[in-house]
């Protein structure tokens, strides 16, 4: 077997110290995680549950986190090692009242309002989930993608425990990627006797109940990488467009299971790669002849709006 | 101990050079769409293909438990053929091998070939005093330029035609348009008479059938059989992972292998087998007829047996060089071969770690992959890079169970 030791980047350390410290790779506490859902409905005992796994509140911080590690890189990795990762952690461990002051209430509300849809939908499919608030955590994904297993088996374990200690048996989830976690990773480690859903799964699934908007623009799908190919889901989001109405989505040739990455994977490590990465996808949506790009992932979300003149839906946001 | 900080400090200035070079950006645009629309041709016109590969991933990974047998079993029909087998166990050890063929002071004429790259072939024939030309044109304009391969394939593959002609004019000291047709006229032109002047010919191989000792080159140039064909001596250095049973396996391996790197149906395929030789006077058979006179063949080891027991990383040896993943690669169409170091890509990492290079300098490869899977999607042998590429972070981290 190879043998090796590494020096791990600071970028990455400081990551996995906001996951194992505070619940969430940007260190975000309390109203930063939970502001979203304030006077939604929820239950207390239902068997289901909608799990965000912080990660669609982490998007108005992302560009924040990504400047910060840029003036934390200009230390030079010799100065890194002599203050101690930790108290980097502690330093630059995103206060967020501090740190993230700038962030504009815009963009806070957009993303909150994503995650509001998708309990209001939850809610006219006659379910009344539960939220865990701030006892929720991060499901731990990149430290998965990072290569911290142990780790990530610690948080298995954390939230299989809450997610029993609450009577919960079914899991709606925001993100592809916690999905992923949640349905393919963590019974590898932990009992996990629970139904994972992601949102499209569950949408076309009950897609009877459901009173959605009129077609108003020509959509261009963009397909998450880890919901088409991991998880296996890109009929599902067709099949809720098509029964909406929209009886002609533009499919472009880097679809389903060849569809490409928006660049957020590799945001941390490379930041100037995963612009180029955006760019390089936007330009395939655009040129598509659709008027509107919808996706079902917070990351992809986030990194085409940044770079795309068309406006970025939310499945969830299409449908009511 | 790796830093790996600076190393991904350094690697990730690189690829944002590559990524806004518009050379690259221009000429990989335009080979990733010519790749799908000949691909999905190619597909469609012999779809059997996809069945196929099925099989050839199960022939290969039998191959693989059993990669020793079957390289004793073809070094003896290779010598049977009147050719000549070696095992290498490294690569300073094939290079010690070619040397004691080559000599010094030779001509020598040569195919594109992964495992030259590998070992530093050319680098090392010419200090021994030997003039080598590389005949595949891609390769020739990298010789030219002086620099490593950008697609395992299409070595030049992010040099536009324009940069080819400034090239070509320089070096032939004439001016040579920039018209494709113009500038591989002059290359066959230049080449020519080296194939016939040559001592030694040197190319790889795509597979090697153990039963019959036979070796495939798949080409469309005709570089391949000039170059195996004309010269007295032709020396295959070939990985052992390209090793399968039968005759029959490889030429199902070579049919995947060539619709998959878009050869859809290719000019050549050489099956060589051993020296040329005649019977034709007398029923006495005489080696080195029109045809080479020495045949010898090189495996090269360089982990691959070691890999070939890791249950973990083994599929990687699956892996048939057609190029394929490379053009379904984000990061790849961005920045060509800048992301790779020996072996390209996502699977050019895992070959980085164990054959070609080692750990370090797979270290910062092995975060630069998004995990996207796009790759194995399109991978013949469906091989699972983001899989490993996972595999080669934990152990690059230590924060695993086993
Ligand atoms: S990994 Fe698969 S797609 Fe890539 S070169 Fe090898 S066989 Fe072809």
């Amino acid at each position: 077997m190879l043998e090796i030791s590494i020096t791990p980047p600071a970028t990455i350390e400081l990551v996995r110290q906001n996951i194992l410290k505070y619940k969430n790779p940007l260190g975000l506490k309390g109203r930063e995680l939970t502001s979203w859902a304030e006077g939604l409905n929820f239950s207390h005992d239902s068997e289901y549950l909608f799990y965000t796994g912080t990660e669609y509140q982490m998007l108005p911080y992302i560009d924040s986190l990504v400047k910060a590690l840029k003036t934390m890189n200009q230390l030079g990795s010799g100065k890194k090692i002599l203050f101690g990762l930790r108290n980097l952690v502690d330093k630059f461990g995103f206060n967020p009242e501090k740190i993230y002051a700038g962030i504009l209430a815009r963009d806070r509300d957009k993303t909150a309002n994503i995650l509001r849809k998708h309990v209001q939908i939850l809610n006219s499919l006659g379910i009344v989930p539960q939220y865990l608030g701030e006892e929720e955590l991060y499901a731990g994904a990149l430290l998965y993608e990072y290569g911290y297993l142990n780790d990530l088996r610690e948080i298995a374990r954390k939230l299989s425990e809450i997610f029993k200690s609450r009577g919960i048996k079914k899991i709606i989830v925001a993100s592809p990627h916690a999905a992923e976690m949640l349905r393919e990773v963590y019974p590898d480690f932990v009992d996990f006797p629970f139904e994972v859903y992601t949102m499209p799964e569950f949408l076309a699934a009950n897609f009877a109940k459901l009173s959605p908007k009129a077609p108003t623009k020509k959509i261009v799908i963009h397909d998450p990488c880890r919901l088409a190919r991991e998880l296996d889901v890109f009929a599902e989001i067709r099949e809720v467009l098509k029964k909406s109405g929209y009886s002609e989505v533009i499919e472009l040739p880097q679809s389903g299971k060849f569809t490409t990455c928006c660049g957020g994977a590799t945001k941390l490590l490379f930041p100037e790669l995963a612009e180029a990465l955006a760019k390089q996808r936007v330009h395939e949506l655009e040129k598509s002849g659709g008027e509107e790009i919808v996706t079902a992932c917070p990351y992809c979300y986030f990194n085409l709006s940044q770079y795309s003149n068309l406006p970025v839906k939310d499945l969830t946001e299409i449908l009511i | 101990m790796v830093d790996l900080e600076k190393d991904l400090a350094t690697l990730a200035e690189t690829l944002v050079k590559a990524a806004n070079n518009p050379n690259i950006n221009l000429a990989l645009s335009r080979a990733v769409k010519s790749y799908r629309e000949n691909v999905n041709k190619a597909l469609s016109r012999f779809p059997h293909t996809v069945e196929r590969a099925r099989e050839v991933r199960e022939i290969k990974l039998q191959a693989l438990s059993n990669l020793q047998v079957l390289y004793e079993k073809a070094a003896k029909s290779i010598e049977e053929n009147h050719g000549k087998a070696y095992l290498a166990k490294d690569g300073s050890e094939a290079l010690k091998i070619v040397s004691e063929i080559v000599g010094t002071g030779k001509l020598i004429v040569k195919v594109k070939s992964m495992v030259g790259e590998e070992i530093g072939l050319r680098e090392h024939l010419e200090e021994k005093g030997n003039t080598l030309w590389e005949t595949d044109l891609g390769e020739f304009i990298q010789q030219l330029r002086n620099d490593r391969p950008m697609h395992i394939l299409s070595p030049a593959i992010h040099i536009p035609r324009e940069e080819v002609a400034k090239l070509f004019s320089a070096f032939f000291e004439k001016e040579i348009p920039p018209e494709i047709a113009a500038e591989v006229a002059a290359v066959r032109e230049f080449m020519r008479e080296k194939y016939f002047k040559a001592d030694i010919g040197i190319s790889g191989a795509n597979i090697v059938a153990a039963d019959t000792g036979s070796i495939f080159i798949i080409e469309n140039e005709g570089n391949g059989r000039l170059a195996t064909g004309a010269p007295p001596v032709h020396i295959v250095i070939v990985g052992l992972e390209k090793l399968v049973p039968t005759l029959d396996d490889a030429f199902k391996t070579a049919e995947v292998t060539w619709r998959y790197a878009q050869y859809t149906v290719p000019s050549y395929v050489n099956i060589i087998s051993g020296p040329s030789k005649t019977g034709d006077i007398e029923k006495v058979t005489t080696y080195g007829a029109h045809g080479p006179k020495e045949f010898h063949v090189i495996f090269l080891d360089n982990g691959r047996l070691a890999l070939s027991q890791n249950e973990t990383f083994k599929e990687a040896l699956l892996c048939l060089r057609c190029g394929g993943c490379l053009y379904e690669c984000p990061v790849f169409s961005l920045t060509a071969g800048y992301y790779g170091y020996k072996y390209l890509g996502g699977i050019g990492s895992i070959w980085t770690a164990f054959v070609a290079g080692g750990i370090e300098k797979a270290a910062p490869l092995a975060y630069v992959c998004l995990r996207c899977g796009r790759c194995q999607e399109r991978c013949p042998m469906k091989i699972d890079v983001p899989r490993m590429t996972l595999a080669l972070r934990q152990i690059l981290t230590g924060n695993h169970a086993d």
